[in-house]
């Protein structure tokens, strides 16, 4: 079992990328508690100092600021889409377990062929026809409509992840002596094996969380996802880099925070799939 | 042969159903193009529609949009009048294939050389660590505005943005090239490692062979199997990263064309884009399997 209590079992790198993540998202909210000082004109690009930590951008507004707002937009679409990814690969594995064998077949195919598209050509088209269907120019449902193109484009490869692990643990004794207790499919699926295989699903679950940062970050950057004045760490990337060959700060530091984000996401997780999933190739 | 009538065969049923995916979205996609245009009149929207097709039912819609795939066609554009997909995949997809195929010559011989290095010494396993990590967790919009900061505007060594010398190529290959090199230097090294325990490693070795000739002259020709069939999805990964780049770098590319599209709402000219990236992929995976046939009889014409 993976725990994740702060002790010694830990390595350097998963404890030093745990305490980043812990600093960036209380940062990120400890921000709401405090008023937002009024936006000048004359504080417009002023370089890191004393009254702004990083700096400003064009409007005179405090990077360090918009920066934590974008964290909170960013990590919370990462995650909720995270969260709604695992709800329906977990469903549609349910019912891959329970369905005939030439239905989960034909699900799988399914799978394959749209899992051969490249991510970001087939998440840019849900995209579009989401924007379309409901436009709206409330940042909640922007935020909304990212997390659901990319649910919508991820959890196939969830699903698939999930339907290896499924098929490797439902042989196994345990199981087996459930059914012969008379057990149902259905309780077999939520009772056994579900809990049986939580650690695993977990690091799967982590591992993906960064190639969702990465996608939300390129939506936003290209104009397709959040729309300023609603900060994510795509669009403050996208507004730094109009000023690029003369304050470059305005754009290293959003992207330097998202690296750091994904880097960290990826050490956690690589480390614990090693511990979880023995021998599997990422 | 059997086995390549079926495989393209496999192909062509993906296709299709890549197509009526793609053809039911485009239905359900609200409202007519021409919903935009602010007072309309009737007789023009009725001509319009006759113009596009759209007045015909829906099933025979279908059938024309597979006949017009069949003859080469993606789709027209609906944002500029009389664009055909033909033609702008013509006119951009050399420039995309050319970024793609470069940068993953370069994963290739970086990604297989940090494995060796990483292979050879105990520090060189740390620093190959340290590097694929971080080279896996670098988004393209950290790696591109450094570039183009450093090389250049400060050194001025390179031109930022569009592409008209050979020299515009190298820093949009280089970042295009960055993932797939971790992730080939991953795959690689898990397979020397792998392989460097096997039976007829331990055969050669028994025969007093230097551990070094024994890395590049077995292990390492019997580890290029997998790598080679990681090509197959990597070129999903390559086409994706260079459409982020040619974004950031303002390079006339089948995935800047893309992105413009789906930004003009030009729905028929996205979904025909889409087909196309999908159609090229299905190829290349069907040519990876052939390929791999021959290379390893092991793996057989399934």
């Amino acid at each position: 079992m993976m725990r994740l209590t702060v002790g010694s079992n830990l390595s350097l790198r998963s404890k030093l990328s745990l305490s980043y993540l812990i600093v960036l998202i209380s940062a990120s909210f400890l921000f709401l508690f405090f008023e937002l000082p009024p936006t000048l004109a004359e504080n417009s690009l002023q370089a890191p100092g004393l009254n702004f930590i990083l700096g400003t951008d064009i409007l005179g507004r405090s990077l360090l600021l918009r920066v934590l707002e974008g964290t909170r937009v960013s990590l919370g679409i990462g995650l909720f889409a995270t969260f709604g990814t695992f709800m329906i690969a977990m469903l549609v594995s349910f019912l891959a377990f329970k369905a005939p064998d030439w239905l989960d077949q034909a699900i799988m195919r399914l799978v394959e062929v749209l899992m051969a598209l490249p991510g970001i050509v087939v998440i840019s088209l849900l995209l579009l026809f989401l924007n379309q269907i409901w436009s709206s120019f409330h940042p909640a449902m922007k935020m909304l409509n990212v997390s659901l193109a990319l649910i919508l484009t991820t959890w196939f490869a969830l699903a698939r992840q999930l339907r290896t692990l499924l098929e490797s643990e439902k042989s196994k004794p345990y199981i087996e002596s459930a059914r012969a207790l008379g057990a149902t499919e259905t309780r077999i699926f939520f009772r056994h094996l579900l809990p049986n295989l939580s650690t695993p699903i977990l690091v799967l679950l982590g591992l993906q969380v960064p190639n969702l940062l990465l996608f939300e970050s390129f939506l936003s950057f290209v104009g397709l996802g959040i729309q300023p004045p609603t900060a994510s760490w795509g669009v403050l990337i996208q507004e730094g880099w109009r000023t690029l060959s003369t304050y470059p700060h305005l754009i290293l530091v959003p992207s330097t925070v998202l690296f750091f984000t994904v880097l960290s996401f990826n050490l956690l997780f690589e480390e614990a799939r090693k511990a979880a999933l023995p021998g599997q190739q990422s | 042969m059997i086995w390549f009538l079926r495989r393209s065969l496999q192909g062509l049923l993906s296709l299709w159903l890549l197509a009526t995916i793609t053809f039911l979205l485009m239905k359900c996609f609200p409202g007519s193009p021409f919903d935009d245009e602010v007072t309309l009149h009737p007789d023009v929207r009725a001509q319009l529609e006759k113009q596009y097709g759209l007045d015909l039912p829906v099933a025979e819609q279908y059938f024309v949009f597979l006949e017009t795939l069949a003859e080469g066609h993606f789709g027209v554009s609906q944002f500029f009048v009389g664009q055909d997909s033909k033609d702008v995949i013509i006119k951009t997809f050399p420039t995309t294939l050319l970024i793609s195929f470069l940068a993953l010559l370069l994963a290739l011989l970086v990604g297989i050389g940090l494995s060796i290095f990483a292979m050879l010494s105990r520090s060189g396993y740390f620093i190959y660590e340290a590097v694929t990590l971080s080279l896996l967790s670098t988004p393209i919009l950290l790696v591109a505005p450094l570039m183009i900061y450093f090389f250049g505007f400060k050194m001025n060594l390179f031109p930022v943005a569009l592409l008209e010398s050979p020299l515009s190529y190298v820093l949009p290959v280089v970042a295009v090239s960055l993932r797939p090199m971790a992730s080939l230097a991953r795959l690689f090294y898990t397979t020397l490692i792998d392989n460097n325990s096997a039976d007829f490693l331990r055969t050669v070795r028994s025969q007093g062979f230097s551990e070094i000739k024994i890395l590049l002259k077995w292990n390492f020709r019997n580890s290029m199997i997998p790598a080679l069939a990681f090509l197959g999805p990597l070129a999903a990964v390559l086409l994706a990263g260079s459409t982020m780049v040619e974004v950031v770098f303002a390079i006339p590319g089948l995935g800047s064309q893309f992105v413009e599209s789906v930004l003009n709402r030009d729905a028929s000219m996205v979904i025909g884009l889409t087909l196309f990236y999908g159609f090229f992929i299905i190829f290349f995976q069907i040519v990876v399997d052939f390929l791999m046939a021959i290379i390893d009889p092991r793996v057989g014409l399934r």
